[in-house]
């Protein structure tokens, strides 16, 4: 692997910059062959790149997960095992743009989706007890508008409305026969 | 191997990327999960308000909204509301992504800037029901200028504004005006507010002259004493010396507004011409979309000369307008519908300055000045009397 496709990786760049002009091996052992094969993929791609700066992070314009180019996104279709495992490379590896490209791609995949669809796409089991369970609920339960006066006053006249004519759709007997008495 | 395989500061940058509604589902997938949602740095650290681009509905879009106001303090502060309140200092719920043109109303706009006292961005882009009902909204009682003139805490204090006259839907101020120097770029950020909305009220520098406020459902534009004569403010184009590119003033009902454009961007804006035939007159995008008071479908496109200020009925699209000349002096152009008063003698159609109403209160009839005469008055009076012994 080039020099300049290894020093994508921050972790490498300051091995081979300890280790100095040397042919021995440099050990990765978190990482598999064949994902390390995909970081060298992408890392070769983006040989060109500007380094990303340390000041990135803060920046609230980086939050966007939609600005992924068409060929990280073709890069990234695998499964999830995969994709778990590229993250987790990139990670040790110290690849910034990879480890995001990986991020967005997972916070793409949870968007939208509600509790019970992210715990069954991603295999999470729900240790919540019930109590809790049921705390989480009220705490995100939608929280209304407090009602005025005047709009209590029409809505209570309208169920009394609405209950009478039910009443009187249904055929309620004994109204009938006091009215027809009276 | 699954999610929760990553490590704690992966699944940080992971949530990282996430919005406020979609952060509090996946609070709800289980301890850890939440436990990391809770501890994010955007949490904390200058709050912010996001909202996922995924909604079908304004319905759908509006309770995402309230979810995402309410439910962060119960989860982050432990129900401390003012807590949660003064720590929120951006909110964006621009919708330039959606599909569908999802709307919220001004009422709850006005709610989340009641609300968060800090706020310093608000970007609404896109999603505001309209600019009528926005602008009915914060001119109840003075809300928006209570807003404006609002205490900030620390060093933003020094940053004040004052909004001088009243904002209503029929008149935006005309002036704004404030002090400071860096803390400036806080207020610009405010421009984002109304930008696809086509609205502005809050404090823009002048493009030209960087010292004058301007007001202008333009994104770039001048204030009233500069005349730039420079580049298109859409494209950003120069134009030749000799195709020097004029402001646009806008011509429609009770509308001031004004731009400078090449005539692709006006047009791609929407800037229309007044639909009523031979009228070349410019009506800026808000105006042109403006609905039929009468068959409320189609848009009015109607240029303020071409309507009548005095006209209880509002502005009406060319199908449904319908005005007569007045036909004794020949110059009122009068809204059939509301104004059109035809003498009872003559049967000619009047203006309201051409009718009679005669002096006896017991009659109700309307003529010209031409065929009012007392004497028919009272032959009216004397018949509706013997009509009503009958």
């Amino acid at each position: 692997v080039d020099k300049e496709v290894a020093d994508r990786s921050v972790l490498l760049k300051n091995m081979l910059e300890d280790v100095g002009e040397s042919d021995k091996p440099i050990p990765l052992p978190n990482v598999t062959g064949k994902v390390l094969k995909k970081v060298i993929t992408y890392c070769e791609h983006h040989r060109n790149d500007p380094l990303p700066q340390p000041d990135d992070d803060l920046d609230d314009t980086k939050r966007r997960s939609d600005d992924i180019d068409d060929w990280d996104a073709d890069f990234i279709k695998v499964d999830n095992d995969q994709l778990f495992e590229l993250i987790l490379a990139a990670n040790y590896m110290d690849i910034k743009p990879l480890l995001d490209l990986g991020c967005k791609t997972v916070a793409n995949m949870i968007k939208g989706k509600t509790p019970e669809q992210i715990r069954e796409m991603f295999n999470i089991e729900n240790d919540f007890t019930p109590e809790e369970e049921e705390q989480i609920r009220k705490e995100n339960e939608y929280v209304s508008l407090p009602l005025d006066d005047s709009m209590m006053l029409g809505g209570i006249a309208c169920l009394l409305y609405y209950s009478l004519c039910i009443a009187n759709q249904s055929g309620c007997q004994h109204y009938h026969r006091w009215a027809s008495e009276s | 191997m699954h999610l929760l395989c990553l490590p704690n500061e992966v699944l940080h940058s992971v949530f990282f990327f996430l919005a406020t509604d979609t952060l509090l589902n996946v609070c709800r997938a289980c301890r850890r999960t939440r436990t990391i949602v809770t501890q994010l740095r955007n949490w904390h650290r200058q709050y912010n308000i996001h909202l996922e681009c995924q909604y079908n509905s304004s319905d759908e879009f509006r309770a995402a909204i309230n979810r995402a106001m309410e439910a962060p303090k119960n989860l982050v502060f432990g129900g401390v509301a003012s807590a949660f309140a003064a720590s929120v200092t951006s909110i964006d719920l621009s919708v330039d992504n959606m599909a569908e043109d999802i709307s919220i109303d001004g009422e709850l706009i006005v709610r989340i800037l009641h609300t968060f006292a800090e706020l310093q961005v608000a970007s609404f882009r896109g999603c505001l029901e309209s600019s009528n009902s926005f602008l009915r909204e914060v001119s109840q009682n003075n809300r928006i200028q209570r807003w404006a003139n609002r205490k900030l805490s620390d060093t933003r204090q020094r940053v004040r504004q004052h909004i001088k006259g009243p904002l209503s839907s029929s008149h935006i101020p005309v002036s704004v005006a404030w002090k400071g120097g860096t803390e400036i770029a806080y207020l610009l950020g405010f421009s984002l507010l109304f930008n696809r909305s086509n609205i502005e009220v809050f404090p823009r520098l002048c493009d030209s002259c960087r010292d004058e406020p301007v007001h202008s459902w333009s994104t770039c534009t001048c204030c009233v004493l500069c005349d730039s004569g420079g580049e298109c403010f859409g494209c950003g184009m120069e134009a030749m010396p000799e195709d020097f590119i004029p402001f646009l003033q806008c011509k429609g009902i009770h509308c001031s507004w004004r731009t400078q454009m090449c005539e692709p961007c006006y047009t791609f804006v929407g800037w229309r011409e007044c639909s009523i035939a031979d009228c070349e007159a410019d009506i800026c995008p808000p105006c042109a979309k403006r609905k039929c008071s009468r068959c409320n479908i189609k848009p009015t496109k109607m240029c303020r000369d071409h309507y009548d200020p005095s006209c209880s009925c509002g502005p009406e699209c060319v199908d449904c307008l319908q005005t007569a000349t007045c036909e004794l002096c020949r110059y009122g152009q009068c809204c059939v519908r509301c104004q059109g008063i035809t003498c009872l003698e003559c049967h000619r159609f009047l203006c309201a300055l051409c009718v009679t109403d005669c002096a006896n209160r017991f009659c109700r009839d309307t003529t010209c000045h031409q065929c009012h005469t007392e004497a028919t008055c009272e032959t009216r009076v004397v018949v509706g009397g013997e009509g009503d012994e009958d």
